[in-house]
Formats: structure tokens, sequence, C-alpha cells
């Protein structure tokens, strides 16, 4: 069995002792912050879009087509993620700007990339 | 003839500018908060240098906070120095288009974006395009006959066909009750070429109307529109034009969601179906007869995305005139589809129209016509369906 202490015993041990458990925390590394920051932004990102009349985004590798969006939309998107955002105790940017300039250049942004460049602009 | 080349050669350069065109844009979402989205090539501000932004007549200091880059732009992120003045900050740049930010030796020119949602009502935009244009085709004979790999007919005449859509949206009535869901819009839409057979499309129209905006009904129908409509179309080479007095109802239908097909990097998130519906009264005039009657008119736009990097994007528009004597010429029912495909070569660009078909007619167009569009991006098709970036 893995020890109780935190510790990790190599994937060899584990397999050697057949311990499932022990084999799974061996791969596993620690959450970070950033990867909390990242998943709330996400998080924000899925449930503003939703509001605003879009489908479901279930994974980080959905592709938002700014280009087939209202203005005003883009508007509503932008604020309510920063306020999602910043209801969460960090400081965020006006977003709708930058979204309209996504729009302007007729970009098609990859989820993903769009919650590595926000959490560059979250503080902490 | 030199003169007649150069003319679309010139606009031919000058439409990807107008396409795909980056804004400098400010917006304060809050009273002590300002947030800008500069353009590749624009100055950034340092972070803790004061920037003086000139607004609506007056002008506030604000320093900036932060400043990254994103997605290709530079956000700063600032604070109003004087916050005892913040309210009267907000109200400079309240219902403005534009602004100027200084610092340093360095002015920039930036678009002012609405902070509240419901005053994201002011906005003003248009797109065009000029390419050739094929002569209708009633019969279809041109889209495909014995080899479906041929390419489109080309235009023996040398047609040109211009397209201009252009929308000004302002909140309020007439710029009376500017802080209620009111808002009052004109359009402007030029679909033509400079060919006076009736076979090319010759479809453009004006017009002013006064909206109630922000509606809603669940899923059913988001950021709706409903209100009343004046409006013209004009036939540039014929002696016909509509004038029409409608109520008018539009919005989003999000349970008509759009969808990805065969795709194997993740769906494309776009807008759902879209419409748009009016019901009114009609005077139409056609080679010196006028008429008059009811119309209803309804188009919808939808947004299909295939095998990762294809878009379709269709548009129908179904037009009813009930008019009194009407003469045998003009049709009671119009129906006009149109299908335009696009590629995704690269993200950082979008989609360029590949082709567009459409088929039957609208509007004052007396004859359905069935034509190809040959955007300016055909150089990007990648028929081995492998590549973009």
């Amino acid at each position: 069995m893995a020890p109780n202490d935190g510790t990790k015993t190599s994937l060899a041990d584990a397999a050697a002792n057949n311990d499932a458990h022990a084999a799974l925390l061996a791969v596993s590394t620690t959450a970070s912050p950033s990867d909390v920051k990242k998943g709330m932004i996400f998080n924000c990102i899925v449930s503003e879009f939703f509001a605003q009349g879009f489908p479901a985004i279930i994974t980080e590798t959905a592709r938002i087509v700014w280009s087939t969006i209202d203005d005003d939309v883009i508007i509503l998107l932008g604020n309510g993620i920063t306020n999602c955002i910043t209801a969460r105790g960090f400081t965020c940017p006006a977003l709708a700007p930058p979204f309209q300039n996504l729009k302007n250049m007729g970009q098609v942004t990859v989820v993903r990339d769009l919650v590595t460049a926000l959490a560059a602009l979250v503080r902490p | 003839m030199r003169a007649l080349l150069i003319v679309p050669i010139a606009l031919l350069a000058a439409a990807p500018s107008a396409l795909a065109q980056c804004k400098n844009i400010l917006q304060g979402l809050s009273p002590t908060q300002v947030t800008m989205a500069l353009c590749p090539g624009t100055t950034a501000p340092a972070v803790g240098q004061t920037l003086s932004i000139e607004a609506g007549g007056g002008q506030f200091q604000v320093t900036v906070a932060t400043a990254d880059p994103f997605l290709g732009q530079t956000v700063v992120n600032s604070a109003v120095v004087d916050a005892g003045k913040s309210q009267e900050n907000l109200l400079l740049l309240s219902g403005i288009n534009t602004a100027t930010v200084k610092f340093d030796s360095t002015s920039i020119s930036v678009a002012v974006q609405p902070a509240d949602p419901l005053a994201a009502r002011n906005s003003m935009h248009y797109h065009w395009a000029i390419g050739p244009a094929t002569k209708g085709d009633s019969d279809g004979d041109s889209f495909g006959g014995t080899d479906p790999n041929a390419p489109p007919p080309t235009d023996a005449n040398g047609a040109i066909r211009l397209r201009y859509a252009g929308d000004y949206a302002r909140g309020g009535v007439f710029g009376f009750k500017q802080r209620s869901l009111w808002q009052t819009s004109a359009g402007l839409a030029i679909d033509t070429t400079d060919q006076d057979a009736p076979d090319f499309i010759d479809n453009n129209s004006a017009s002013l109307g006064v909206n109630l905006t922000n509606l809603s009904f669940g899923r059913l129908w988001m950021h709706g529109k409903a209100g009343v409509q004046g409006k013209v179309q004009k036939a540039v080479h014929h002696d016909t034009q509509n004038v029409d007095g409608t109520l008018t109802v539009s919005g989003w239908v999000p349970v008509l969601r759009s969808f990805t097909l065969f795709s194997k990097n993740g769906e494309f998130i776009a807008a759902p179906l879209s419409f748009s519906a009016s019901y009114g009264y009609r005077n139409h005039h056609d080679a010196g007869e006028s008429y008059n009657g009811r119309v209803f008119d309804a188009s919808v736009n939808y947004n299909l995305f295939l095998f990762d990097q294809y878009s379709a994007t269709l548009t129908g528009t179904w037009t009813v005139s009930d008019l009194t004597n009407r003469p045998a010429t003009t049709p009671r029912t119009q129906k006009m589809f149109k299908a335009t495909v696009a590629y995704l070569a690269n993200p950082q660009s979008g989609f360029k129209v590949l082709t567009s078909f459409e088929s039957g007619s609208a509007g004052v167009m007396l004859k359905e016509v069935r034509q190809y569009f040959v955007g300016i991006a055909v150089s990007r098709l990648n028929l081995g369906g492998k590549g973009g970036g």
C-alpha cells in the first residue's frame, strides 16, 4: 500500500505490489495555484457563454468563432466574464475591448488558449 | 479601358484590411477602472505611468496598473487617479464614439465601448466586397454540367458586383430617452452590378426604425428586438421600388444552436440561428405604375461547420407581397437562398470566404437568379484538407 505520510512510491514499486492506488499517486501531480485559477476562468467562460445563448462548451478544445457574434453580445460576454472572475476574489481588466478586437480581426480562438491568455491578465 | 481595370484591382487590394481590422478600444467598466485593448504596432504605456484621457469635451487621469499581452493585443488596465470624480469621468465616456489617450509624447486615438450592457446600443459597423459576377442562369446549367470538378463559370462580359452593408444604432428615440431600452437604428445595403441586364442581382435598400431592445424569452428568444421601421428598396438599373412601413421583430434562437460535423479538433462555438421578420404596408412602384397592400418578410441565418476548417453560412429569405391589383409580373411569394462557404487556413486571420451560391429572388427583383460569387481568398483553398495553422 502507499504510505500515508504523503510521500509517493515509484510506479515500478506500485506495479510490483499490484497497488493501483499507489500507481495512480505515482503519476499524479499536485494542483498548482495556476491550475486553480485556470479552472476558475474556464468555469466563468463556460457559464457566461451559455448565459448569452451559445451552446454549452464541453471541452477546452472548443473554438470560438468571434465573427458570428453581435457587438452587443460581445460586450455582455466581456462584462460577464470580468464580473465572474472579480466575484471570486481576483482582479481582472475589462474583457469586452480585447474580445471586440478578436471579432474585428476575424480570429478563431481555442478555449484553452483563451484560458491561458486570460490567466496572464488576472491577478493574483 | 485601363481606368476601368485599375479601379477594381485597387478595391480588391483594399478589401482584406476592411474585413479584418484591429482597433484601439477603451472601456470604463466601473467608475474607477479603465481598460484599453491596444493593437500591434501601438506604443503601450508602462506600468505606473499616468495617462491623460480626453473624452466628451473633458479630461481625466488614470494610472496604469497592468499592461499584458493578450492574443496579439496589449491589454492595459488602469485606475482613475481622482476617485472623487470617478462618476464624472464615467459620464465623459458615456455616449461618445472616440477618445484620445496621451502619455509622454504619445497620442493614441481609441474607440470607446459602452460600459453598461443595456447601453450597448450605440454602434456603427459596415462591410463591403467587390468581385466578378456571373450572369444569371435560371436553369442551373452552370452548376456542374458533365464535369463535377469543373471550376465555377467565368463571366465573359467582365461584370463586377458590389456589395455593401452598413448599420447604425443609437440609444433612445431620435436622441430622447437615451437611458431606456429604446433604440433608433438605420441601415444601408447595396448588392448590385455594373450591368443593366435583368439577369444580374440588383437589390438595394435603406431603412430607419425605432425598436425595443434586449428582449428575451428563455432560450427560445434572446437578444431580441421589436419595433417599427420604414424601408425603401430600389433597383439601380430598373424603374422599380418598394416603400414599406412595418412592424419588426428579430433575435437569436439559442435552442437551434450551431453545429460542427465531422470534426476531430473540437467543435466551433458560434451564434445560433438568428432571424428577422416584418409585417406591414407596402407601396410598390414598377414601370410607372403603383400598387399598395400588406407585406410579410422574414429571413434566417444559420452557421454550420464541417471538417475542422470549413464553415457554411446559410441564409434564407421569404417575402409575401399581398398587393392590390398586383401585376402578373410581380410575384406574390419570393424565396431567396444563399450558402456561403469559408475556409479556415489560419485561426489568427479567421475564416475567409471561398465562394457563395444563391438562388431565387428577393426584394424588388422580378426574375429569379442563380449565380456564384468567387471571393478574394480563393488562393487559400487547400484541396488536401490538411493545411492550416
